[in-house]
């Protein structure tokens, strides 16, 4: 239960991080906070003790996954912002306005 | 032995990566053209195998993949629009910096969304999604303008949030039905059970899956970035990744993991999605002045009329499948227009008004685009016309008429758009040379509105008048030989 509590938590952070936040670096910052709290509940929840399945090290290498795929999506993020701080001299998202909606 | 089999399954993919690989090398040696071409010849290759493969029977090979009759036709549909897109985007590849690299990205994310449709374990779809939208956000950056750098970061940020919905929906269904990341797996720890961890996994993986799709309330990236990127990048990344996870969404949701969850769920989670995206990309379709923002909506109500066929359950999965497909040819090709257009009359500011007249200058490339746009509105005729009756057609045997009513209704109103489109081709006068220069669109495809003689771009034209063909083919036809031909290549077994 704590365990709920702990990733739910730190997911909603990141989330409302991302939703309000107006810095892009505070709101990459913020997704590897969701991406986290999810890995974590994935671990969390396989030492607690689940139904038999067909491997320990399925978990493991998951869990490894996700951490692989979360670097790749922040080296693409952090390239997307040197791109606009160099094009924009900003990387504040209200001082974007070329695109609407 | 497990490893040939994996390997066979896999061999149109692993083909097109191959082609990506050899294009990456020969970009770095500045032979663009030879990398674009060798993309084409690799995503070629792999339509081909997966055509092949499409004769044999069904098989769950280990708790990876699925192969055989209907999973092969989808790969190869990915497979061959992919290359006859990037064959249509020659001269543009070879003509932006890193060209070549541009291009094998193309090839990552066919390959990539040929996993995703052919995935049976939610931990392969998650990376094959990922997989696609890496590379997406770069081909959408890569117009390098200031609209397509900041619509590429709106899609960033919008997709990663998506992606983390989808891991923590992973985690729970991983964490609660034990050990294994396979939909054979969870689907039988999971049984006809329904709990509120069942539930939150269920919401979480359709708003991610609607997220990666455009739908609509979750829709806003798709209208920026499909209006800013250029060509190559729209008329791919509108195409080829939806179809493939159209596929993904009806595996997982009516023929695997919560195929045994009641069907009120799936109905009113997906019929929701679905009404709001069609009656949302009909209307709001008819106020926009830029063409390819116009087409971002278009994709929007398509997005809705297959989730229809998702909301009816498992009998809707081939329509779907055929409603995709059709889109996806008559989309990218849409799409590709542009680059064609841009190039008959270097002055265009991509709005629809300044289209007019274009349909006289360039007679046949205007013909195949209005049978791509005939094709998206559903006229008969056309391969768009199968998939909303098949579509339509299950949704009313099932129940669901007034799914079919507003689908329907919003056909006649994105009539509308498409229409003016057409008026503006055809009916109305090239204005003089001197006043093209005024630009009322200020959002509208800012990019690359370079100044130069007319022309035109041969591998474009060619690839938008092979994708109108393509279009009547389908939707002819059938008239001749019944539908079973053109189905049976999308069973899914």
């Amino acid at each position: 239960m704590s365990l709920l509590v702990l990733t739910m938590g730190l997911f909603s952070l990141g989330l409302y991080g991302v939703l309000t936040r107006r810095d892009l670096v505070a709101v990459l910052a913020s997704i590897e906070v969701m991406l986290g709290a999810a890995t974590l509940l994935l671990v969390g929840l396989a030492a607690a003790g689940t139904p038999a399945g067909p491997s320990e090290g399925a978990v493991e290498a998951t869990g490894v996954m996700i951490i692989v795929l979360a670097a790749a999506e922040a080296a693409i993020g952090l390239a997307l912002v040197i791109s606009v701080a160099k094009r924009f001299k900003t990387t504040r998202v209200d001082d974007l306005a070329e695109v609407k909606g | 032995m497990a490893e040939v089999t994996l390997l066979n399954s896999f061999a149109p993919q692993i083909a097109c990566v191959a082609g990506a690989g050899v294009a990456v090398a020969l970009d770095a040696f500045g032979k663009r053209a030879a990398a674009v071409a060798s993309v084409v010849v690799a995503t070629t290759a792999g339509g081909v195998l997966a055509t092949v493969a499409a004769g044999d029977p069904p098989a769950l090979i280990g708790d990876v993949a699925l192969s055989g009759v209907g999973f092969s036709g989808a790969v190869a549909l990915i497979c061959l629009i992919g290359a006859l897109v990037i064959a249509g985007s020659y001269r543009q590849l070879t003509a932006a910096s890193h060209g070549g690299g541009l291009a094998a990205l193309c090839a990552v994310v066919v390959a990539a969304a040929g996993v995703a449709a052919a995935a049976a374990d939610i931990l392969v779809l998650l990376l094959a999604l990922e997989t696609m939208a890496l590379c997406a956000y770069a081909l959408v950056w890569s117009g390098r303008t200031a609209g397509a750098v900041e619509a590429s970061v709106k899609y960033f940020v919008q997709g990663a949030v998506a992606t983390g919905l989808f891991v923590l929906g992973l985690s729970i269904l991983f964490g609660l039905y034990g050990g294994s990341t396979s939909y054979v797996w969870i689907r039988g720890v999971m049984g006809s059970e329904a709990g509120p961890p069942v539930t939150t996994a269920f919401v979480l993986l359709a708003v991610a899956l609607a997220y990666k799709l455009g739908a609509f309330p979750f829709h806003s990236w798709a209208l920026d970035a499909f209006e800013h990127a250029p060509p190559y990048a729209s008329s791919l990344l509108a195409g080829v990744p939806k179809l493939a996870t159209v596929v993904a969404v009806m595996v997982l949701f009516s023929r695997s993991v919560f195929a045994g969850v009641p069907d009120e769920y799936q109905v009113w989670v997906f019929a929701f999605i679905a009404v709001a995206s069609m009656a949302f990309g009909a209307l709001g379709g008819l106020a926009q002045g830029s063409y390819t923002r116009m087409l971002a909506y278009s994709g929007v109500a398509q997005i809705g009329y297959a989730l229809v066929a998702v909301a009816v359950g498992a009998a809707g999965m081939m329509p779907a499948a055929l409603l995709v497909a059709a889109y996806t040819v008559a989309g990218s090709v849409a799409f590709l227009a542009t680059a064609a257009y841009r190039v008959a009359r270097p002055g265009w500011d991509g709005s629809i008004e300044g289209l007019a007249g274009l349909g006289r200058e360039r007679r046949l490339l205007s013909v195949a685009l209005g049978v791509a746009l005939f094709s998206l509105i559903g006229m008969p005729l056309t391969a768009g016309f199968w998939g909303k009756f098949l579509v339509f057609g299950a949704a009313i045997s099932y129940g669901y008429w007034w799914l079919a009513l507003i689908g329907v209704l919003a056909s006649v109103v994105s009539f509308g758009y498409y229409g003016a489109v057409l008026r503006s081709l055809f009916f109305e006068e090239a204005p003089p040379p001197g006043a093209r220069a005024v630009s009322p669109h200020p959002g509208g495809a800012s990019a690359a509105v370079g100044e130069g003689e007319p022309g035109a771009d041969r591998f474009a034209e060619g690839a938008v008048v092979a994708g109108g063909l393509v279009l009547l083919a389908v939707g002819t036809l059938p008239l001749v030989f019944g539908l079973s031909r053109v189905l049976g290549f999308l069973t899914f077994g």
